[in-house]
């Protein structure tokens, strides 16, 4: 049987995913609670019960790493759905449809897409208010301008090829065209998008955390488990190496995926063999 | 007499900014007819058949025509790279012909049968045929929509000469066999002589030149249809 071919970059993506989900899953067998305080372990350097030491209230890093982990990708994966999900409808109607409705939405597009993401997504929460469900709000929108123009530009390049104007020949209606039609064909430039979007959002998150108005406290992200890390670095460096190294393997896992040889070439390819 | 297919009265279209595009053209197509669109590359053959076939909306003019099946140029480009033969004719039925949705399966098999293809092509992807295969597969679904008149842009253009042969031909016994009309677009003056029996020869997007295929080839009137045919000899 033919297999996928994938470069060697994206399988070390993969598998450097595949690790963060096991080690965010392991997190349930370790049965310390992620906000247990306990006042003779604090600053407690790795030892073999608490392998990434504990933290100024006497916290398993680990079990918070674990956790803080869980939540950033949970938070990211839900951003960058919103984001998908509305930047891929918006930038679909423009580049199809252009004229109109390409202009007013693109303007829009074009104000927010001024405005970097972080501080975008800074307003938002101000908006919003500190919370899991509103930093996710906050970076979905976020990422809605850049997501858009990308997906505009892909739609406005499909809908004049003869694929397209053989599917209005045979009248097909609209939605289906742009959804069943030509978003498979631009899935190279959708997918890579997803990735680079998660890679940003995971950032983007662990910013808003370590400037305190992420998610509010006992719960933490990576971003916050830095921000809090952030005292101790020449005293207790290990709380700031890894979170700081788990997020780093993170940001390289998606980087790695989103890098280099298409998946859709990949598949391609399996077919020529 | 035979019965009109199809009538175009003094239609019209330039492109925007531009002195290119169709200028007053007149034209019917009897039913059961091959109809030739001969001029050289850029005189306004395609765009008159993207207006009739409705992907262009015309400035001025009148189009009365039947259901139209249209056979694109480019094979490869016409065929969506990321869908299977058989999804692409299912879907061709689901929207063309939708009373016929229930039988689409029964239907696919006679199509296909039409343009001598084998029942294996369904699953595999536009990429993994031939040119060949590729234009048939567009007739198929060209025929899919059970049109009246089928309007063919330079549907060998891009073939080598082998399958030109085949695919003419089996133009050819579609056109004999279901009285199809069929609107045939080309540059190429042996494969228009070959199988169009009425001809128009276009200059800069009008007519300058109508009539039998025979006629026409032995006896041109126009200094351009004589020009064009010589160029044809000329190149063997």
């Amino acid at each position: 049987m033919n297999k996928l071919k994938l470069t060697n970059q994206k399988k070390a993506g993969i598998i450097i995913i595949i690790c963060m989900i096991l080690f965010v899953l392991l997190g349930f067998i370790n049965r310390n609670p992620f906000d247990l305080m306990n006042k003779d372990l604090i600053l407690k350097g790795p030892s073999l019960l608490h392998p990434f030491g504990c933290d100024d209230f006497g916290r398993d890093i680990l079990k918070r790493t674990q956790s803080g982990l869980g939540i950033s990708v949970l938070i990211s994966f839900f951003s960058v759905f919103i984001g998908t999900v509305f930047g891929t409808l918006i930038g679909a109607l423009c580049g199809y449809f252009g004229g109109i409705v390409d202009d007013f939405l693109s303007s829009i597009i074009d104000v927010l897409f001024s405005i970097p993401s972080l501080l975008l997504a800074l307003v938002f929460v101000s908006l919003f208010g500190s919370g899991i469900v509103q930093e996710t709000l906050a970076l979905g929108i976020a990422i809605i301008p850049s997501f858009s123009k990308m997906m505009r530009s892909e739609f406005k390049k499909q809908k004049e090829l003869e694929y397209v104007k053989m599917a209005k020949l045979i009248h097909v209606p609209t939605y289906r065209i742009l959804f069943v039609h030509i978003l498979p064909n631009v899935t190279e430039t959708f997918v890579n998008c997803i990735f680079i979007a998660f890679n940003n959002c995971i950032l983007a998150e662990a910013g808003l955390s370590f400037m305190g108005i992420g998610v509010k406290p006992p719960l933490a992200t990576l971003g916050t488990l830095l921000s809090e890390a952030g005292g101790y670095i020449r005293s207790a460096p290990y709380m700031v190496l890894f979170p700081a190294l788990t997020l780093i393997l993170l940001l390289l896992g998606f980087g790695m995926l989103s890098s280099g040889e298409s998946f859709h070439n990949a598949y391609s390819k399996r077919f020529k063999n | 007499m035979s019965e009109k297919i199809c009538e175009i009265k003094n239609l019209t279209y330039m492109y925007p900014k531009s002195d290119k595009g169709v200028k007053n053209v007149n034209l019917y197509i009897n039913k059961g007819s091959v109809v030739g669109l001969l001029g050289e590359s850029g005189c306004g053959k395609s765009t008159l058949a993207k207006c009739i076939s409705g992907q262009i909306k015309i400035d001025s003019g009148e189009i009365i025509c039947g259901k139209i099946g249209y056979i694109f140029q480019d094979n490869y480009a016409s065929l969506n790279p990321k869908k299977r033969v058989g999804w692409l004719l299912k879907e061709t039925i689901r929207y063309s012909c939708p009373e016929n949705k229930d039988k689409s399966d029964e239907l696919i098999k006679s199509i296909l049968a039409d343009v001598e293809l084998d029942e294996n092509v369904l699953v595999h992807y536009p990429n993994e045929l031939s040119g060949g295969q590729r234009q048939r597969i567009g007739i198929a679904i060209a025929l899919l929509s059970n049109p009246d008149i089928l309007i063919a842009d330079e549907p060998v253009s891009a073939l080598d000469v082998t399958v030109q042969k085949q695919v003419i031909n089996l133009i050819n016994k579609l056109n004999k066999e279901k009285k199809l009309a069929i609107l045939f677009i080309s540059h190429d003056i042996k494969v228009v002589r070959e199988i169009c029996n009425y001809i128009y020869i276009i200059k800069d997007g009008e007519v300058v030149e109508e009539g039998d295929c025979e006629v026409l080839f032995n006896e041109p009137r126009e200094e351009y249809t004589k020009n064009l045919l010589d160029s044809s000899y000329l190149s063997g």
